[in-house]
């Protein structure tokens, strides 16, 4: 982190992955630095770039549709040093929906090919071309304490044998291959990794704190997020848990 | 004889469906359990025009049916939106005679996108006209591309298409049929920079790479070229060009058209059915002139009075975005001061207590617009949420969830009351905020 507070964020793919409701967790940073006194620059990258991953505070890739996933996977393949050093270097990261599908070794697509992947798990995906949907209701395993969090899935593609480390631990709803999975997602350093998608930082005030506090550290984190505990605590009063 | 009895059965359904409100869909769908390819058995003497799309095709097969009639032809259609198989069966059957021939000289079938294959299964449109594709219903529908799947098994070999010229996506449907297209010019109500979350066109279709936009009409409907591949929007056919926006004025390839409802969406929708119409023989300046006596219906569109306040409800579809900036403009073209009323519940087909859809519409441009909001329905704080993140002024955000008590918080609030909510949850609201 440079001085002047400056905070260099990365959209890969913003143009190809873009199912719905993506631009919410960066409307949230965005929001939560410029209230901490920082300045954030977007910089968004595809197909026809070879950004310096490593260079960027942050790194964001959300999920997008079939075909588009398999362009953006020909494509990070040729980013893979740069993101393997990202990672070890700590960066913080957050990659929701199938764009977990590029970070496995790699997935069989609906026509039966099978696509490589960056191979940073040893996990496996697939894409099925049916629409499976699921609320969830998780504990974060960032978290000592049992808070509980709530996200949705909307996905055509499955994950199977992740072996961790996990990043959620399922209380009710659907994990990386099914409903009845005891874990999802991943979190590996500070890669934050999960099949919720749209804004999750956003609904869930406690995992968006997690996240800012490991991007600009965690004595800087006071803002107020009474609403945002408020929209969560009602969704989970409507579960019977 | 299955046939010949589904259809005895399916008009008697009719003829006392219409008593009780049960006669759009019911009596084809009764009638399809007698014979199940009762579609593909009618003698249909006419030219058969499918409309189909993401948004606007209730209206724009309105119109297509309005400009034929109008020319002096003989018309059957599917008038109320009732779009589904059961639908198109209904509006068939009552239109054929005892022996099943439907003797219009038009059949127009505004037929649902996902639905569609399953309609065309046993028969097959002479002409089919596609408004647009955008995401929609995606917990329902999937992704763009399933839609596009399922259109293309409903496009036989010998449909003609009839598509937007400024949709990247609709425009590249079944490549190998013949089509011809329409669209608009850039006008003063076009944008540089597009004004919406919701673009499900950043890139290109044929190479994948970034899509640049010369113009946008609204979301990803505009004049786009790619610079990686050369790809641009296709040759126009039908042209349209906005003469006198305010007044609603344009042409079409010079003949004048004039409408009471000015926006772009429309404009382009009615520039679809005079291209449609043209394809299917009717002589370009009658079909300009026809569509110009067209009136929008105001299903979605109500007006009423809440004490000394006026009150406007604007429906939108469920989980529809595009659907949603549109009920946004129309607000925005209002005078006055403004209070709106938006109404989120959980996803209405499941009950999933996701809002994602919110973030992919543009609330922002409300920001400084209106005197207050108010968010209700079993999510409203997180409709709360979402208009603190676009940075709105949370003093004048107010969060009612309860609908018992949402009078009492309407009544706290200034000027017009605009209630912006989905098709599903119209009736409960009303009956609250009018009382």
């Amino acid at each position: 982190m440079s001085e002047e507070k400056n905070v260099q964020v990365l959209w890969l793919y913003d143009d190809l992955l873009d199912l719905y409701g993506d631009s919410g967790n960066l409307t949230l940073i965005k929001k939560r630095l410029t209230q901490l006194g920082y300045q954030m620059f977007l910089t968004r990258a595809s197909l026809a770039d070879s950004p310096k991953v490593s260079e960027y505070d942050m790194v964001y890739i959300g999920p997008g549709k079939a075909k588009n996933l398999r362009r953006a996977c020909e494509h990070i393949l040729t980013l893979k040093d740069e993101i393997v050093k990202a990672i070890d270097e700590e960066k913080v990261i957050l990659v929701t929906g199938n764009a977990r599908l590029l970070l496995g070794k790699g997935y069989t697509d609906e026509d039966g090919s099978f696509v490589k992947g960056l191979e940073l798990f040893p996990y496996t995906g697939e894409e099925t071309g049916k629409v499976f949907i699921s609320d969830v209701v998780a504990n974060p395993q960032f978290e000592t304490n049992e808070s509980l969090l709530y996200g949705f899935i909307n996905r055509t593609g499955r994950i199977k044998d992740n072996v961790g480390p996990y990043l959620f631990k399922i209380v009710k709803g659907a994990g990386d291959e099914k409903k009845g999975d005891a874990f999802e997602g991943n979190l590996y350093k500070n890669l934050f990794s999960t099949w919720l998608l749209g804004p999750v930082l956003v609904k869930n005030p406690q995992m968006a704190r997690e996240f800012l506090g490991r991007l600009i550290g965690r004595e800087q984190i006071a803002y107020d997020d009474t609403l945002e505990t408020m929209a969560l605590k009602m969704t989970l009063k409507e579960f019977s848990l | 004889m299955k046939f010949k009895l589904a259809l005895l059965v399916g008009k008697i359904l009719y003829f006392f469906g219409k008593f009780v409100g049960k006669s759009s869909n019911l009596p084809g769908d009764i009638a399809l359990k007698i014979c199940p390819d009762m579609l593909g058995r009618f003698q249909i003497k006419g030219k058969i025009i499918a409309v189909t799309g993401s948004n606007g095709k209730t209206t724009t097969a309105n119109m297509v049916a309005h400009v034929l009639q109008q020319c002096g032809h003989t018309v059957t259609n599917n008038a109320k939106g009732s779009n589904m198989t059961g639908g198109v069966a209904t509006t068939l059957l009552n239109a054929a005679d005892f022996s099943g021939v439907v003797p219009q000289e038009y059949v127009v079938l505004e037929v649902d996108e996902r639905f569609s294959r399953i309609i065309f299964k046993s028969f097959s449109p002479h002409y089919m006209l596609v408004t647009n594709l955008f995401r929609d219903q995606l917990t329902r529908n999937g992704n763009v591309d399933v839609i596009i799947d399922k259109l293309h098994e409903a496009i036989g070999p010998e449909v003609k298409l009839v598509l937007n010229a400024n949709d990247p996506i609709s425009s590249r449907l079944a490549l190998q049929n013949e089509r011809v297209y329409y669209g608009l010019c850039e006008s003063e109500a076009s944008t540089k920079e597009c004004q919406s979350i919701t673009h499900d066109a950043k890139v290109c279709p044929v190479c994948f790479h970034r899509l640049r936009y010369d113009y946008f009409h609204y979301n990803h409907i505009g004049g786009y070229h790619c610079d990686a591949c050369g790809y641009e929007n296709p040759q126009m056919k039908y042209v349209s060009r906005i003469e006198n926006l305010s007044e609603g004025a344009f042409v079409i390839d010079d003949h004048p058209v004039k409408t009471g409802y000015n926006s772009l969406f429309n404009i382009l929708n009615m520039t679809a059915c005079v291209a449609v119409c043209c394809e299917a023989g009717i002589p370009e300046e009658e079909a300009c002139k026809a569509v110009s006596s067209f009136q929008v219906s105001k299903e979605r569109y109500d007006e009423f009075q809440v004490g000394e306040r006026k009150a406007v409800m604007i429906l939108s579809k469920n989980q529809n975005p595009v659907s949603f900036d549109q009920s946004i403009s129309q607000v925005l073209s209002m005078e006055g001061e403004k209070t709106v009323v938006i109404y989120v519940n959980n996803i209405n087909h499941t009950g999933h207590r996701d809002t994602t859809w919110l973030y992919d519409i543009a609330f922002e441009r409300l920001k400084g617009k209106i005197e207050n909001l108010v968010c209700t329905g079993p999510r409203a704080y997180d409709l709360a949420v979402r208009l603190n993140m676009a940075d709105f002024d949370m003093q004048k955000v107010k969060v009612q969830p309860f609908r018992s008590r949402l009078k009492a918080t309407v009544d706290e609030t200034k000027g017009t009351i605009c209630v912006l909510t989905e098709l599903y949850d119209a009736k409960g609201i009303l009956e609250v905020i009018s009382r």
